[in-house]
């Protein structure tokens, strides 16, 4: 594989948005995926690796990104609002990747 | 020792400071005094050892700067980053010094290419070296990769860079003005690397691999900004003394600046921008996060400095001013929390005279008998063997993954003897490689050493550039193993003698020592980088064979030379006899015709005999030109010791006929031996051998003794097994 | 004849275009991303390099420099523009033309000479060759896979808006020409007007002899000639 070991930043990256509104505090993990259609070089080889090293139940490898976002809102419909736009117009590019996310408030409820 | 330095008892900080710039990696305590036997000036030398890179006039008022420097340990442990790493500190030494970076090379020396250790290294290292120095625009142009299994947990990765500017443009590291402001400009402060530099002067242990945090991540985008934004700076005329920061971080750049200046330094710790919470000074001195310079502007232009840096996105802090004391004083929310003198860090790092001892191993390797090989029956199946072993194959696995035109400078790229890369703004160019043969380095280290020298000065003669100057990497085992020390001590020795001979002075470098695991010590590998110009790039001269009925000659005298050789240990699997003996003047009189011959456009293609002899050479003009050749041998001793023989001071030329008489005159003024020994046409090479003794005399009548064939290889074979070895080995 | 060649924090071959486009014969000078007018050029290039290092995805944040709203203005206007390598990526993440690109299939970063065929010569920067020509370029890349879903593929190949094609020196795009896995060896498109143009192959890197070859030189030459000839697409008369 020609990555490096260490997660370099597409591949774990920490993007912290702050918003000028004063409200409550949320965390949002977006996992970008390519779309299903579109042949994954990376992952295929990876897969193949993985079956050469031994792994001959590994049938397929997709690699994505995961992506977190520390973002203040006013409420969480409104924080679901801003992160669709972010993740439509810049987290993830819709001629090929789908993306979904999932929110928390920073208090962990 | 410190104490008596300080009058007092060092705290924590000021132990750390101690600790890391007087480890090896920074302190050089082993090797100083060796290292002062090495000839560092002449008339081209602009700027000699002492500062970020050295420097050489190459002519129309413009200057080249120039370094190769190692990344070994880190390397070992993460092979990306550790490369990726190596390349981005050489191309700030660079920059730090005025010059924009215009090429860079390297040196890889890896285990057996069996082994899937040395080929994840071998991958990880490559990309690495890709992914930084493809993002920062610096093309590769040019290095060599070596395996063996000395290296197989000892990897070597060093890495050269170059770069160009008007030399009234160069800028050092020196701190000046009392008074004057000190910023840190670039990125933030972490905990990346702390303690790199004690890293890379340890042995590598299991135990070390665990210290994989010691590990530095870079980002060529910063290094991109960065670089601009200095250029920048120096181009407004901001910039009064510069340093960048690598090993030892802020502790290294502060004390060297203010120890090159005679003055001190006081740093305010809070005022060092961090990107990690709960920082400690001890953790801001000693971090080693990448692409941060140290800065001392003009006085007057500290906003100017703060409005360019901003402009590319990169930050400008003052976090410190310029004092007369001689002190690198650290406060803390006020008080002083270390003070040390600049120069004791600096400079006065104990010296240490090593013990050393020669080995006993190279009685052995020495006796070994040449005379008693066989040679095998098929010689053509000898060349495929050798052009098929990874260290004689293609090297375009790697080098395609390297931008080598970025910069649109790139004249002969990799693949050839030398790199050729033009000047902006002038007709010149120059030539650059990096060179090192460690089996001759084992076997004689103070020849072998020589013998780098030589080569690279040979390179670059080829292309038709003179040799200028040379930077040095020396990577050895354990320095308090005497026999290694004794290694490193004879290798400087031939060094130096070489670099007299051929007026090639060394203006910098780097010593790498501990590169061995507890049981295996590498292979003595003190690698030359050289450099040389060529006054019209136009006229540079390429390795492959071009026109059919072009004459090759063969220059330099060969003998029964197979000690040591490529042939000996892939053919017959040895590594003894004897290093090819090395007669620095003769060297010098083939580098002279070289230049001279192509200065008049007589020289169709160029290249060196070094690894693998004669068969190997033809074989590579052959595939690099796609054209064959019809070559006639006369041979004193046996025709496999005539094909693989690595003698000295030889390379084939090829010229036009009409040429042949003005070459061969040539020859004879300056002194080299010359023979026709064939021409160029076909789509195989064809080699037939006759003993010379047999070859009548004019005016003789007796019948010749027939020829024996000895090669006869379509190109299309020879180019196949070359180049699929190692993209074989890899895929597997 | 003045080009403006446009300058991302990243980009590495900005230089090498202003050189090209000099040797070539024409004046050109540099736009700051910053910058928000792009008045006064006659044709502006997107170079090569790593704008924003190539974080998150290459051209991804490049796309959002301030001065990209003049480029889009200046696009729509019918007025050429080039996009090279990381130019190309910064026009597909813009919306400026159709379709994405991928990692290399190979995974790895490829420098090379490729040969590419002309598709199209009714853009500016190939109204001065042929079709059927075959260029040689240089290529390098570690993200030139062209992608496009089969609807948008199908248009792009109807209407002809492939410009560039990977071929072999016979001019036939077969896949072992292809070096980065592009669907249809697709090297180059240009959006509906024809006006906008992308490609991976480096024409900066082939327009002078001694850097190993001057297949470059056309592209330029032909959106000069047009220039010249005072033609916009997408305008009536």
């Amino acid at each position: 594989m020609a990555k490096s070991l260490r997660p370099k930043h597409e591949d774990d990256a920490q993007t912290k948005v702050v918003l000028e509104v004063h409200g409550v505090k949320y965390v949002a993990y977006v996992d970008v995926q390519l779309k299903q259609s579109i042949l994954d070089p990376q992952g295929e080889a990876v897969r193949s690796a993985l079956v050469q090293m031994g792994y001959g139940g590994v049938q397929k490898v997709r690699i994505g990104k995961r992506i977190r976002v520390d973002l203040e809102a006013a409420n969480e419909a409104e924080c679901r609002r801003i992160m669709d736009e972010i993740c439509s117009q810049i987290l993830a590019n819709p001629t090929m990747e789908t993306y979904e996310y999932e929110i928390k408030e920073e208090s962990g409820k | 020792m410190i104490q008596d330095l300080l009058g007092r008892e060092p705290n924590y900080v000021e132990l750390g400071m101690f600790s890391v710039m007087w480890s090896e990696h920074c302190s050089y305590k082993n090797s100083r005094a060796v290292l002062k036997d090495l000839p560092t000036s002449g008339p081209q030398v602009l700027q000699g050892p002492g500062e970020n890179a050295g420097i050489v006039d190459v002519g129309d008022g413009l200057a080249v700067a120039f370094k190769i420097e190692s990344h070994n340990h880190p390397s070992a442990v993460e092979p990306y980053e550790g490369a990726a790493t190596g390349v981005g500190g050489i191309i700030r030494d660079i920059f730090t010094m005025g010059a924009r970076p215009i090429a860079s090379l390297n040196s890889l020396w890896l285990g057996d290419l069996q082994s899937n250790k040395s080929r994840m290294l071998f991958d990880g290292i490559v990309s690495g070296i890709s992914g930084y120095g493809n993002a920062v625009g610096v093309p590769t142009v040019g290095g060599q990769t070596v395996f063996h299994q000395s290296y197989e947990n000892n990897p070597l990765v060093n890495a050269m860079c170059v770069g160009v500017m008007r030399q009234d443009e160069i800028k050092r590291s020196a701190a000046s003005g009392v008074g004057n402001s000190v910023m840190l400009i670039g990125s933030t402060t972490g905990r990346d690397g702390i303690h790199g530099a004690t890293f890379a002067s340890a042995d590598l242990t299991e135990e070390a691999v665990e210290k994989k945090s010691a590990v530095q991540v870079g980002d060529p985008f910063r290094e991109k900004l960065l670089l601009e934004a200095c250029l920048e700076l120096v181009a407004r005329g901001c910039v009064l003394g510069i340093q960048d920061m690598g090993a030892a971080g802020l502790t290294c750049s502060s004390c060297e600046m203010a120890a090159r200046g005679n003055v001190g330094m006081v740093i305010d710790i809070d005022k060092v921008p961090r990107r990690e919470d709960g920082m400690t000074p001890y953790e801001v001195m000693l971090s080693e996060s990448q692409e941060r310079m140290l800065l001392v502007p003009v006085p007057g232009k500290e906003d100017e400095v703060k409005n360019v840096l901003e402009k590319w996105d990169l930050l400008a802090e003052e976090i410190g001013k310029v004092t007369d004391d001689g002190f690198i004083t650290l406060l803390e929310g006020g008080e002083i929390v270390a003070q040390v003198p600049a120069k004791a860090l600096a400079e006065n790092a104990p010296l240490y005279h090593r013990e050393s001892v020669r080995p006993k191993y190279l009685d052995e390797v020495a006796l070994y008998d040449v005379g008693a090989l066989e040679a095998p029956k098929d010689l053509g199946g000898a060349l495929l063997q050798l052009l098929g072993s990874p260290n004689l194959a293609s090297k375009k696995w790697v080098y395609r993954q390297y931008d080598q035109q970025v910069g649109a400078g790139t004249v002969v790229g990799p693949g050839s003897d030398a790199a050729v890369v033009r000047l902006p703004g002038t007709s010149r160019g120059i030539a650059l490689t990096c060179d090192c043969n460690s089996r001759y380095c084992y076997v004689n280290p103070r020849l072998g050493a020589a013998h780098a020298v030589a080569e690279a000065a040979r390179n670059l003669a080829c292309t038709g550039a003179r040799p200028l100057a040379a930077t040095n990497c020396q990577n050895y085992g354990n320095p308090y193993k005497p026999e290694v020390f004794w290694q490193f001590k004879e290798g400087i020795e031939g060094m130096a003698e070489a670099c007299i001979a051929l007026n090639t002075p060394i203006t910098g470098g780097n010593v790498s020592f501990y590169n061995e695991d507890g049981e295996m010590a590498i292979r003595p590998t003190p690698v030359v980088g050289m450099v040389g110009v060529i006054d019209d790039v136009e006229d540079c001269v390429a390795m492959g064979f071009s026109q059919e009925g072009d004459v090759i000659v063969l220059l330099g005298t060969t003998r029964n030379e197979i000690g040591a050789s490529e042939y000996l240990a892939t053919v017959h699997g040895v590594e003894a006899g004897q290093v090819p003996e090395l007669d620095l003047d003769v060297e010098r009189r083939l580098c002279e015709l070289l230049l001279a011959a192509a200065d008049r456009g007589i020289t169709r293609s160029a290249h060196d005999l070094s690894d693998g002899g004669l068969g190997v050479a033809l074989a590579e003009c052959c595939i690099a030109g796609s054209c064959g050749a019809r070559v006639r041998l006369e041979a004193n001793i046996a025709p496999d010791r005539f094909l693989f023989s690595e003698s000295a001071g030889r390379a084939i030329i090829s010229v036009d006929e009409s040429d042949l008489g003005a070459l061969l005159d040539l020859a004879d003024e300056m002194g080299v031996a010359a023979k026709a020994i064939g021409e160029v046409g076909g789509e195989s090479l064809d080699i037939t051998c006759v003993e010379s003794a047999c070859v009548p005399a004019q005016g003789d009548d007796r019948r010749a003794q027939e020829a024996e064939v000895v090669i006869a290889l379509p190109i299309a074979k020879l180019a196949q097994v070359y180049e699929e070895a190692i993209p074989c080995a890899m895929e597997r | 004849m003045k080009f403006g060649v446009i300058v991302f924090p990243g980009s590495n071959c900005d230089r090498d275009c202003r050189n090209a486009i000099e040797a070539v014969g024409f004046d050109a000078e540099f736009i700051w991303h910053r910058d928000t007018s792009v008045a006064g050029y006659d044709c502006l290039v997107l170079p090569g390099g790593y704008s924003y290092g190539d974080y998150l995805r290459p051209g991804a944040i490049a796309r959002f420099s301030p001065v990209m709203d003049s480029v889009v203005e200046y696009a729509r206007d019918g007025r050429p523009v080039i996009g090279i390598c990381n130019g190309f990526q910064i026009l597909l993440e813009a919306g400026l033309l159709p379709g994405a690109m991928q990692r290399n299939v190979g995974t790895r970063f490829i420098c090379d000479r490729v040969r590419v065929r002309i598709e199209s010569t009714r853009t500016p920067f190939t109204s001065g060759c042929r079709e059927g020509d075959v260029l040689t370029l240089p290529i390098a890349h570690a993200d030139g896979n062209y992608y496009a879903d089969p609807q948008t593929l199908a248009e792009l190949e109807e209407r002809g808006q492939v410009v560039f094609r990977y071929c072999n020196e016979l001019g036939d795009a077969t896949p072992e020409a292809n070096p980065n896995g592009s669907l249809n060896n697709i090297a180059g498109v240009s959006n509906e007007a024809g006006n906008v143009v992308g490609m991976m192959p480096h024409p900066e890197r082939a327009c002078e002899a001694i850097l190993g070859g001057t297949d470059g030189r056309r592209i330029f030459e032909s959106v000069a000639e047009w220039v010249r000839g005072g033609v916009r697409v997408g305008q009536d008369g």
